[in-house]
């Protein structure tokens, strides 16, 4: 199997092998949980149909034959989770819990469904009912979903309105962050844009520091200044699969490979 | 990749060697499964359930998997994104520098 590729490619097949549910304890347990299991399902049995289909006789021999248009059908063959229909339901559900407790499902869809109705869904709940909530960070944070499928105008838009109206730090810093993003991507952007992407980076730094979005910031200036060859390596301080606690200073005095890595 | 990784780690058991994992699966249940199937002997951090958006490649800047980082005895970063023989080269001139280190200790040692 070849595992060089992109973390952009990864992300998005990561949207096919759907997540566990990440962050905040939901308040309504039973109902979400059993919408998150239900798409981890759905997304494994893909996983699996599809290693079934590559091991497949029918498979190798359409690959030798260099037969495209057997392999198209074939691939057909095997459908991906509905993600519409999960991201409705979902949706449906993120209606039925308004107030804070919605918010779990909407986070939910941001992360989860790759798809314009859903997304632009998930922006027009979050405008209307959560545009001054706390945790509204948890449905920002994926932004590059929202973007990409809501519209990039009507996101950046939005990142604005949160800026200006949202009381609390992390909302505004991820809306910042992605905003400041989205114009360093443009290569057009006029030189009063950069100034401003400017300017949002270094206020997301201070309202974000110490949490993974403050890391993620300063990511750059850390790869520069801490993880060149000659340095010394920074630790790492975190948990293996098992849930056991370790450091890698705790490898001092050995040869170390750090290998980031992953099966997907 | 992986079947290279596991080679390496049984050829150098003896040695004071570590391949340390950053293991970006959102999912453990999968990494579990797939472990067992492809013979995973080796420890790794977890990145969490964000998978590749995760808190420790998120604070490295890793935007390419798999990214490598080899880090002498010491604790210095000697080599980045080696791979296959030169990763195996790597660690063998890591391991031999450390060997000659013990033999001929440096004067006011």
């Amino acid at each position: 199997m070849n595992r060089t590729r992109s973390a952009l490619a990864a992300m998005l097949l990561a949207v096919v092998i759907p997540a566990q549910s990440g962050g905040q304890q939901p308040a309504n347990r039973a109902e979400y949980d059993k919408l998150v299991a239900e798409w981890t399902a759905a997304g494994k049995a893909y996983s699996a149909a599809q290693k079934e289909l590559i091991a497949s006789e029918a498979y190798k021999v359409a690959v030798a034959a260099k037969d495209n248009e057997k392999l198209t059908s074939l691939r057909a063959s095997v459908t991906r989770p509905d993600a519409k229909a999960f991201g409705e339901r979902t949706l449906q559900l993120a209606d039925q819990f308004a107030g804070d407790e919605g918010l779990d499902f909407l986070a939910f869809a941001a992360t989860s469904f790759a798809e314009a109705s859903v997304q632009k869904g998930v922006l027009e709940r979050a405008q209307k009912t959560y545009l001054k909530n706390k945790r509204l960070g948890d449905v920002i944070e994926n932004a590059m979903m929202l973007s990409r499928f809501a519209g990039q105008d009507e996101t950046r838009a939005f990142f604005d309105q949160v800026i200006a109206e949202n009381p609390h730090a992390m909302p505004r810093a991820w809306a910042m962050y992605w905003e400041a993003q989205d114009i360093q991507r443009n290569k057009k952007a006029s030189d009063e844009d950069k100034s401003k992407a400017e300017k949002m980076l270094a206020e997301a730094t201070k309202l974000s520091t110490g949490t993974e979005l403050g890391d993620r910031i300063a990511a750059p200036t850390f790869e520069k200044e801490r993880l060149q060859i000659g340095m010394e390596v920074p630790n790492i301080v975190g948990e293996d699969l098992d849930g056991a606690a370790f450091e890698l200073k705790d490898y001092l005095g050995k040869v170390v490979v750090l290998d980031f890595w992953g099966f997907w | 990749m992986i079947p290279h990784e596991r080679s390496l780690v049984d050829r150098l058991k003896d040695k004071p060697f570590a391949l340390l994992g950053i293991n970006s699966d959102k999912d453990k249940d999968y990494y579990f499964a797939e472990a067992k199937t492809m013979g995973v002997v080796w420890r790794s951090f977890w990145n969490g359930p964000k998978g590749t958006s995760g808190p420790i490649s998120g604070k490295w800047n890793v935007r390419g998997w798999p990214t490598i980082y080899v880090v002498d005895h010491k604790g210095v970063i000697r080599f980045k994104n080696v791979r296959g023989e030169a990763m195996d080269k790597a660690v063998d001139q890591l391991l031999a520098e450390m060997e000659q280190e013990k033999q001929e200790p440096k004067k006011g040692d």
